[in-house]
């Protein structure tokens, strides 16, 4: 009983106190809400800025995850057959991670554990779906690591474990490259505030990578009217084909 | 200095582009091929995506051939007859082609039949090629030593067709076969054939050299266009953007191998043509035998392609 008594009067009493007064608040926002995939786009840079209101212990970090939209996707790995590079065996993703980012204040393997990682879709390899296969488990792993290290020479997969900086006062700033080959599409990026191996507070943004101008009329073209797109294709090609025979034959004489 | 494309979703050097698109149209030019072997190697060698280059290698075929065609045409340089004959059933031969292309992947033998037989068949005409020719090179100085072997097949086979162009009364059988074989090779390994083509004309058919080139070019202009068109809007695969850079660089290439080519000999460019399909035979051989640099490959970066 008197366990119980004191159970609720921690319950009722202590316990929105001590929350209260530990509780973690995060606030963070983007610095910009787009990114425009114009003629010379290059890559851009995204920069985050946001404040932890730290309570207690100061042993807090942040991890940030971007996550560009899913797409299907596959990989192929070669093979030897009877001593030559002809055989191939492909594995085929319903769902995978166009972009997948994480920024950090400290690598990641240091934030948490791996389960946790998975768990909260703090790494790319959890979040790739493959789609049925014969495969056994160790093989599709294989074929899900390759996936991700081939990503991550492209600088789609990124792990930045420096990338997000402590300032002062609990301010902090984020900074993270997205390169070229940054597929269109709604992207969204989740702050974590870790403590003790386990997120705490946790704030969700997003942000739009665009392509513009010309650049979006001739994808939208080539989509929604690819027979006269082919056919405007096809034109160009013979129409400087011909000009440039033309043209020559002027300057030859 | 970058520049974006919209379709492959990527940035590229603008200039290397033009470079290559300078040099498979100095090749197209120089030989009356249409370049597209080279092409779509060198795309994907720079990392566009599989299905882009393919599409944007029969585009530029189409352009240097359209280029090169021109000034033939002018010149009245080619049998037009003799062409639109193996246009006809090179035409047949893509479609033929196209389904033991999708029968062959479904078996999972597609990439190895490719493969192999692009080894085996470069390999046998740019040999062919190069001891033919410095055997007439040789000969040369002593005329009186017999002239290149050719075939009289036209003469012996039924269905006899009079060439005036090229002064021929031959059967119409080898070249429809020709043209037939090429298109199907053409659509199984997705090349233009013209390497193939002039070969054929000068060894099988007989034709007056001053005629091949522009009959060969002829033939590819008609084939590559017909791919380029069909890929394009099946696939969506044409990038205007990084077509348009290529182009430019192979139009002024292919005028560039044009006139270059009126100044060498028929036997001189017969030895380069046999060196350059030689080359690229040892490429791809290698490629069998040696480990690849990327043992793995993926979709796109945008997924889809």
């Amino acid at each position: 009983m008197k366990k119980i008594i004191l159970f609720f009067s921690f319950l009722f009493g202590l316990l929105p106190q001590i929350a209260m007064a530990q509780r973690t608040r995060l606030a963070a926002a983007l610095m910009d809400d787009s990114v425009l995939l114009t003629s010379n786009f290059n890559g851009a840079k995204l920069t985050m800025f946001g404040a932890v209101q730290l309570a207690g212990d100061t042993n807090t970090d942040i991890v940030i995850i971007i996550r560009g939209p899913n797409r299907q996707a596959w990989i192929t790995k070669k093979s030897k057959i009877m001593g030559l590079w002809i055989g191939q065996k492909r594995v085929y993703f319903d769902a995978a991670p166009t972009f997948f980012g994480v920024a950090s204040t400290r690598p990641i393997d240091e934030i948490a554990p791996k389960d946790t990682q998975s768990l909260y879709g703090m790494d790319a390899l959890s979040q790739l779906n493959p789609h049925q296969n014969a495969l056994s488990k160790q093989e599709l792993e294989d074929f899900k690591t390759a996936f991700v290290n081939v990503r991550e020479k492209q600088k789609l997969y990124i792990n930045a474990p420096k990338a997000v900086q402590f300032m002062e006062n609990g301010l902090f700033r984020a900074d993270i490259k997205l390169p070229d080959l940054t597929p269109p599409g709604l992207y969204t990026v989740k702050v974590m505030v870790m403590k003790n191996k386990r997120p705490v507070d946790t704030t969700l943004q997003s942000f739009e990578v665009t392509k513009v101008g010309f650049e979006r009329f001739i994808f939208q073209f080539a989509r929604d009217n690819n027979f006269i797109y082919g056919l405007f294709g096809l034109l160009l090609a013979l129409g400087a084909g011909f000009l440039s025979a033309r043209l020559f034959r002027r300057i030859n004489g | 200095m970058e520049i974006y494309l919209p379709i492959a979703e990527m940035a590229v050097n603008p200039w290397l582009m033009l470079g290559i698109g300078l040099i498979v149209g100095g090749v197209s030019g120089l030989f009356g091929i249409g370049g597209g072997f080279l092409l779509t190697p060198l795309l994907i060698l720079s990392g566009i995506p599989a299905p882009i280059a393919v599409v944007s290698g029969a585009s530029v075929s189409a352009a240097a051939s359209m280029s090169s065609f021109i000034p033939q045409w002018e010149k009245r340089a080619l049998d037009l007859r003799l062409g639109l004959t193996m246009v006809t059933a090179g035409v047949m031969g893509v479609t033929i082609g196209s389904i033991i292309f999708r029968w062959l992947s479904m078996l999972g033998f597609a990439e190895l039949v490719v493969r192999i037989s692009y080894v085996l068949l470069l390999g046998f005409i740019g040999s062919s090629l190069l001891s033919e020719s410095i055997k007439t090179m040789k000969n040369a100085k002593n005329p009186k030593i017999l002239k290149r072997s050719k075939s009289n097949i036209g003469y012996l086979l039924p269905l006899k067709m009079r060439f005036p162009r090229s002064k021929l009364y031959i059967s119409i059988l080898p070249p429809i076969i020709i043209g037939f074989v090429i298109g199907i090779l053409s659509a199984i390994m997705g090349v233009g054939g013209g390497f193939l083509l002039v070969p054929a004309l000068i060894y099988i058919v007989n034709m007056p050299p001053s005629l091949v080139v522009g009959t060969s070019i002829f033939q590819v202009l008609i084939l590559a266009s017909t791919t380029a068109f069909m890929q394009s809007t099946s696939n969506g695969g044409l990038d205007v953007v990084l077509s348009s850079i290529l182009i430019i660089g192979a139009v002024v290439g292919a005028q560039i191998g044009l006139f270059f080519g009126r100044k060498l000999r028929g036997e001189q460019l017969r030895i380069l043509l046999g060196l350059v399909i030689i080359a690229l035979t040892l490429v791809l051989a290698l490629e069998l035998f040696l480990t690849p640099k990327d043992i793995y490959t993926t979709s796109s970066a945008g997924g889809g392609l």
